[in-house]
C-alpha cells in the first residue's frame, strides 16, 4: 500500500494538474489573464490596507500602538477570511470520489486533502497586508524575531480559521440551516467584543497577538491546539458524511404546478419560443439566481437614487438610470445561445429555429423592462429623474443596448451549464464579452452625457428617446441581420459549444 | 433520397469520414454499424448540417443540406442529449416540438398514442422535468420527440442504448411499422447486430470513416456476415502497433 507521504505527494500533484486544466481556462486564455489581474489587484490592495492601517490606528487610538489595535480586531480579520473562503476554498469531501476504489483508504485520502488545505497560499493572503504593517510597527521595537513570530501566529490562526471553514461548510452543505453555527458563534463573539467594559474578547485576542510577536510558548501551544481540535473536528464530519456525498441522489421534487402561460399561444411559433424563454429564466438555477441579483442590484440602486444624495450628479443619475434598465438584459442577453449550448443540436435540425428563439428572447427582455420602468417610479415621484428621462432610458434599452447585447448571439460559443454554482465552470466571460457588456452599460450613458452637454436636457432626452424608438422598432431587422450572421459562423460556434459541454 | 458525394471530414491527422458516393433511397432502413470510432456519429452530424464537412456535399432530396433549411421540416434526428431541452417535463417537449412543426393539441396527442407502450406509463404524467429522469426514459422522449412530426426521414444514433430489452424489442417494431406504414428513410446506428440486422433492410459497415461493405439484408442474411467481421480471433498474434511495441519493449527492461 502507498505510503501516506507519497500519497499526499500524489494526490497534491493531482491537484496542480487539475488546476492547470481547469476548462474554464482551456477554453478562455482571458479568463486566466483576467483571475491573473484580479488576484494581482487584490495584493495591491491587502499592501494598501497594510500601511493605511498604521497611520489610521495612531490617529484614531493614540494612545495605544498599532499593532495591539489590529490583535484586539483580530476576530474582525477572521471573520472576513472566513467569508472569502466561500468563493474560494473547495472542501475535500467534493475530491475523494475518483479514489474510493483504490486501496488507499477513504481516511487517509480525506487527512491528505484536509492536509493539503492547510498548506494552501490561500492561508498567506493576508500577509500581503500583516507584512508591512508589522515592519511599520513592530520592527522597531521587536527586530524581525519580533515580526516573524507576529505572521507565524497569524498564519496559524488562518490555519484554524481554514479548518473551521471546512467544518462549517461541509455542516451546510447538509442542510442550509447550519448556517446558524457559525452565525450563532460569530453574534457570540461580536456581542463580547461589543459590549461595553465587559471586552474579555478584545483584551484576550491583544494578549494572544502580543505573545505571538514576544513567542511566549503559552500563545503558540495555544493555536496550535485549536487547529488540531479544529483538523479532527472536520475530518470527523467528513468521515460521517462521505457515503452521503459518494451517493449523492438529490430527492426529486416533483412539479407541483405546471405553468402552460396559454397566453402566449396567439403569438404562433415565437410564442413558443418565448414560452420556453420564460421557463428557461425560471427552473434552471443559474438564470434564475441572475434574475434575482439583477432584481435586487436594480432596487438598491433605485432606492438609494430615490432617498439619498449619493448619486445626485448628473452623470450618476443617468448612469444608475441606465443600469436599472439595463442590467437584466445584460446578465441574460450577453449569454444567449451560451445557455442554449446545452440543446443546440436539437434547434439546429428545425428550420429557422434560431431565428424565433432571438425574437422571442428580445420580446421577453422587453417585456422585463416594465420592471424597472416601474421601480423608476420612486426616483421619479422623488424628483430625482423625470419620466421622460426614464422612458428615454426605456427605449434606449430596448432599441440600442440590446441590439448591442445580442450581437454576442453570434459569437458565444461556449455552453454555460444551466443548474451549476457561481463557484463552479461556469465563471469567467471572453474578452470580446466582457467589451460587449461595458459597451451595453457605457455608451449608452456616453451618448446621453453627449447630447445633455449640447442641447437643452428635454430636448436631448427627446433625440434619445426617437433613437431608442428607431432601433426597437427595426428590431425585425437587426434580428434577421444577427440570425443570417449566426448561421454563417454556425459550425464553429456548435463545435464550441459541444466541446464545451463535455467540460460542463 | 439522401446523396453523399465524396464527403470528408478530418480531425486534426485523424479521418473521421471519407464516404466517395452513396446513395440512400426513400424508404430505405439503413443499419449504421462499425467499431467505436469508425465515424458512425460524424456522419449522421455530417448529414444533419451540425457538422461543416471539409470536402464534399450531403444533398436530401436534392436539397444541399448546408445550403437551405428546406430539408429540416420533413427530417427527425436524436443524436445525443444535446437534442433534448431537459428543462421541459417530456410534455412540453413534445407538445413545443409538434406546436414547431405546425401541430396542434389534438394531432399531438394523436401521434404520442402509438407511443403508449414503447412509454409503459413511465414518461407522461410523471410530473418531472426531462433532466430528472433515467437514462432510458430520457432515451424514450429523445426518439419519440424525432418521429413526432412524422418526417420522411428519421435518423437516430444508437437508439437501443440504455434501452431495457421490452423497450428495445418495441422500438424496433415501431420503427418497422413506421417504415411500412410511411414509407420513410430511416437510418439507424447501432452496436446490436441481431437489432440491426432484423430491423434494417440495408446494412452500411464503417471502418476508419469508410464505408467498406455495403450489404443488401432484403433476406436477413447480413448477420452471418457481419459476425465474421466482428468476431476476433484470439488464435492469431496480434498485428504489431506502434503502442503495442512499446509497451513491449518497455516490458522488457527493468529489473526482475
Amino acid at each position: 500500500m502507498i505510503s501516506s507521504i507519497n500519497l499526499f505527494r500524489e494526490l497534491r500533484r493531482l491537484r496542480k494538474i487539475g488546476g492547470k486544466r481547469h476548462p474554464m481556462y482551456d477554453q478562455n486564455k482571458f479568463a486566466k489573464y483576467f483571475m491573473g489581474f484580479a488576484v494581482a489587484l487584490w495584493v495591491v490592495y491587502l499592501i494598501m490596507f497594510g500601511f493605511l492601517f498604521i497611520g489610521l490606528f495612531s490617529e484614531i487610538f493614540p494612545s495605544m500602538e498599532p499593532y495591539h489595535m489590529l490583535n484586539k480586531g483580530m476576530l474582525y480579520l477572521l471573520m472576513v477570511d472566513f467569508l472569502m473562503r466561500f468563493t474560494m476554498t473547495k472542501l475535500p469531501i467534493q475530491e475523494i470520489k475518483p479514489f474510493v476504489l483504490l486501496p488507499v483508504g477513504k481516511n487517509r485520502v480525506l487527512r491528505s486533502y484536509l492536509a493539503m488545505t492547510g498548506l494552501s497560499g490561500f492561508n498567506l493572503i493576508w500577509m500581503f497586508m500583516l507584512v508591512p504593517f508589522a515592519f511599520g510597527t513592530l520592527f522597531r521595537y521587536f527586530g524581525f524575531v519580533g515580526v516573524l513570530g507576529f505572521l507565524v501566529g497569524y498564519w496559524l490562526l488562518m490555519l484554524a480559521n481554514n479548518y473551521w471553514y471546512i467544518f462549517c461548510r461541509t455542516l451546510m452543505n447538509q442542510h442550509i440551516l447550519y448556517v446558524l453555527v457559525p452565525i450563532a458563534v460569530y453574534a457570540l463573539l461580536l456581542a463580547g467584543l461589543l459590549v461595553p467594559d465587559t471586552n474579555y474578547i478584545g483584551s484576550f485576542c491583544m494578549e494572544l497577538g502580543e505573545g505571538f510577536f514576544l513567542w511566549e510558548w503559552q500563545s503558540y501551544l495555544g493555536v496550535i491546539v485549536l487547529v488540531y481540535l479544529l483538523f479532527e473536528l472536520s475530518h470527523a464530519l467528513q468521515k460521517h458524511v462521505v457515503y452521503k456525498e459518494l451517493s449523492k441522489t438529490e430527492v426529486v421534487k416533483k412539479l407541483k404546478k405546471v405553468s402552460e402561460y396559454k397566453f402566449l399561444d396567439r403569438f404562433g411559433e415565437v410564442g413558443e419560443y418565448m414560452r420556453l424563454e420564460i421557463k428557461l429564466l425560471t427552473r434552471n438555477k443559474v438564470p434564475r439566481a441572475q434574475f434575482y441579483m439583477g432584481f435586487a442590484i436594480m432596487l438598491m440602486f433605485s432606492a438609494a437614487l430615490a432617498f439619498t444624495d449619493v448619486y445626485d450628479g448628473d452623470f450618476m443619475r443617468y448612469f444608475i438610470t441606465v443600469y436599472n434598465f439595463a442590467v437584466l438584459g445584460v446578465l441574460v442577453l450577453s449569454q444567449t445561445m451560451s445557455y442554449e449550448g446545452n440543446y443546440l443540436d436539437g434547434l439546429m435540425s428545425r428550420k429557422e429555429s434560431i431565428l424565433n428563439l432571438l425574437r422571442a428572447k428580445y420580446y421577453v427582455q422587453c417585456a422585463l423592462l416594465f420592471i424597472p420602468l416601474i421601480i423608476m417610479i420612486l426616483p421619479i415621484t422623488e424628483g430625482k429623474i423625470s419620466l421622460l428621462s426614464a422612458l428615454a432610458c426605456f427605449f434606449l434599452t430596448s432599441g440600442f443596448t440590446f441590439w448591442t447585447l445580442m450581437q454576442l448571439a453570434v459569437y458565444n460559443k461556449l455552453t454555460i451549464n444551466l443548474n451549476t454554482k457561481v463557484t463552479g465552470k461556469n465563471t469567467g466571460g471572453t474578452f470580446f464579452q466582457s467589451m460587449i457588456i461595458m459597451a451595453g452599460f457605457f455608451l449608452p450613458v456616453i451618448i446621453i452625457q453627449v447630447f445633455t452637454s449640447l442641447l437643452s436636457e428635454n430636448t436631448a432626452l427627446l433625440i434619445i428617446l426617437g433613437i431608442g424608438i428607431a432601433f426597437t422598432l427595426t428590431h425585425p431587422l437587426w434580428l434577421r441581420n444577427i440570425y443570417k450572421r449566426f448561421m454563417k459562423r454556425r459550425y464553429e460556434n456548435m463545435e464550441g459549444f459541444r466541446s464545451s459541454v463535455a467540460n460542463n | 433520397m439522401i446523396t453523399i458525394s465524396n464527403l470528408k471530414k478530418c480531425f486534426g491527422e485523424k479521418v473521421a469520414v471519407n464516404v466517395s458516393d452513396y446513395t440512400i433511397n426513400q424508404g430505405t432502413m439503413l443499419g449504421l454499424v462499425g467499431n467505436n470510432g469508425a465515424g458512425k456519429t460524424t456522419l449522421f452530424r455530417l448529414i444533419l448540417d451540425l457538422l461543416q464537412a471539409d470536402e464534399g456535399e450531403v444533398h436530401i432530396n436534392h436539397v444541399n443540406v448546408s445550403k437551405s433549411e428546406e430539408w429540416k421540416q420533413h427530417t427527425g434526428a436524436f443524436i445525443d442529449d444535446s437534442f433534448l431541452i431537459d428543462y421541459l417535463t417530456p410534455e412540453e417537449y413534445f407538445y413545443f416540438l409538434g406546436r414547431v412543426y405546425g401541430l396542434n393539441k389534438e394531432e399531438i396527442d394523436d401521434q404520442l398514442a402509438p407511443f403508449t407502450r414503447f412509454m409503459n406509463g413511465e414518461v407522461l404524467g410523471q410530473k418531472k422535468l426531462i433532466r430528472d429522469f433515467s437514462r432510458g426514459n430520457k432515451q424514450k422522449v429523445g426518439i419519440i420527440g424525432a418521429m413526432l412530426h412524422r418526417p420522411s426521414l428519421l435518423i437516430l444514433d444508437e437508439p437501443f442504448n440504455f434501452l431495457d430489452p421490452s423497450s428495445q424489442s418495441v422500438i424496433k417494431h415501431v420503427l418497422a411499422e413506421y417504415n411500412k406504414e410511411t414509407g420513410a428513410t430511416i437510418l439507424v446506428s447501432s452496436h446490436n447486430l441481431n437489432h440491426t440486422t432484423d430491423v434494417c433492410n440495408r446494412i452500411a459497415l464503417l471502418e476508419n470513416g469508410i464505408i467498406i461493405r455495403d450489404i443488401d439484408n432484403a433476406d436477413h442474411t447480413a448477420e452471418q456476415e457481419l459476425e465474421s467481421y466482428f468476431n476476433v480471433d484470439f488464435t492469431e498474434e496480434p498485428i504489431p502497433t506502434e503502442s503495442t511495441e512499446y509497451i513491449a519493449n518497455t516490458e522488457m527492461k527493468g529489473t526482475l
